[in-house]
């Protein structure tokens, strides 16, 4: 018998998913911002300051008992830092290897981040597959949930910048 | 020398695991989906596949299940964030020697292959 999926319980998954993919791929710390709930649906979605300018939004869906979105928001100096970590780049081989690089690093990141929240409840009962990763850059990015999708939105600090897990699923 | 060939179509990953393997006396090649992979282990003829599920083209379990209707036996360990049981239960059903969740550390990727492949350390 599948496991009721409480906000509780979503926002758990997702900040394990997000603390253990930092910590074990780039040895960093993702603390959570809004501790208590998570921003819903209902409320005017607030970009922090620190993304304000270039960001990149990396993209994996969930497919199965339960299917629905994952996006990351990440500022562009955040992910040339990203990038440095993730493979062992100096700053500027990390910015000589421009979008292309950047795209990817970020697009795997997030594969990794939907994975584990995938992974998790997939666990408690909701058995889903991922799709494949795709990223976007803008400096003027606002993304709609489809018609009838729940959204959750969870912001952390890494190394002082914020990172936001953006969450949309079908409420069936 | 050993020839590792890994098959994900992540360049990131493909990267990551370069760095992992630099030290050590390994030939690696790669493949960014599962077509190329089969061409990959044809004509290199690896030691030990390291391998995502989710790809495009061709995936994973895809390629794996071709690869094993060939008769090829090579040592396969499956490296992914398509950690489901379905997927890993596939995969073992065809063969895999070991598996790997993503994200993942270098010494524990080091340690499964060298339970498969004894690595050396290139001389300095």
């Amino acid at each position: 018998m599948p496991t009721d999926l409480t906000e509780d319980l979503f926002k758990e998954c997702i900040e394990q998913a997000v603390q253990k993919v930092f910590q074990t791929m780039l040895q960093k710390k993702a603390i959570p911002v809004h501790g208590a709930s998570p921003v819903p649906a209902t409320e005017p979605w607030h970009r922090p300051p620190d993304l304000a300018g270039t960001i990149a939004v990396g993209n994996v869906g969930f497919a199965g008992e339960i299917s629905g979105l994952v996006f990351i928001y990440l500022s562009e100096t955040l992910v040339h830092s990203i990038v440095q970590s993730m493979l062992g780049m100096t700053e500027q081989e990390a910015i000589e290897g421009g979008r292309e690089i950047a795209s990817d690093v970020i697009g795997e990141l997030t594969n990794m981040t939907v994975g584990v929240f995938k992974n998790r409840i997939h666990d408690l009962g909701y058995p889903c597959k991922l799709t494949i990763p795709t990223v976007v850059w803008g400096s003027d990015i606002a993304i709609q949930p489809p018609r009838g999708a729940v959204r959750r939105t969870y912001i952390f600090q890494v190394d002082g910048r914020s990172v936001i897990a953006d969450l949309m699923f079908k409420n069936d | 020398m050993h020839k590792l060939l890994t098959i994900d179509d992540s360049k990131t990953i493909r990267m990551i695991l370069a760095r992992a393997f630099k030290e050590y006396d390994c030939a690696l090649i790669e493949a960014a989906n599962g077509e190329d992979g089969l061409k990959a282990a044809a004509e290199h003829k690896p030691d030990l596949i390291i391998l995502d599920i989710t790809m495009p083209q061709m995936d994973g379990i895809q390629m794996l299940t071709l690869l094993r209707e060939k008769g090829d036996a090579t040592p396969v360990i499956m490296l992914t964030a398509e950690g489901g049981a379905t997927s890993v239960e596939r995969a073992s059903h065809l063969g895999i020697s070991d598996y790997i969740g993503k994200p993942f550390q270098n010494d524990v990727l080091l340690a499964k292959v060298e339970k498969i492949l004894p690595l050396a350390k290139k001389a300095a």
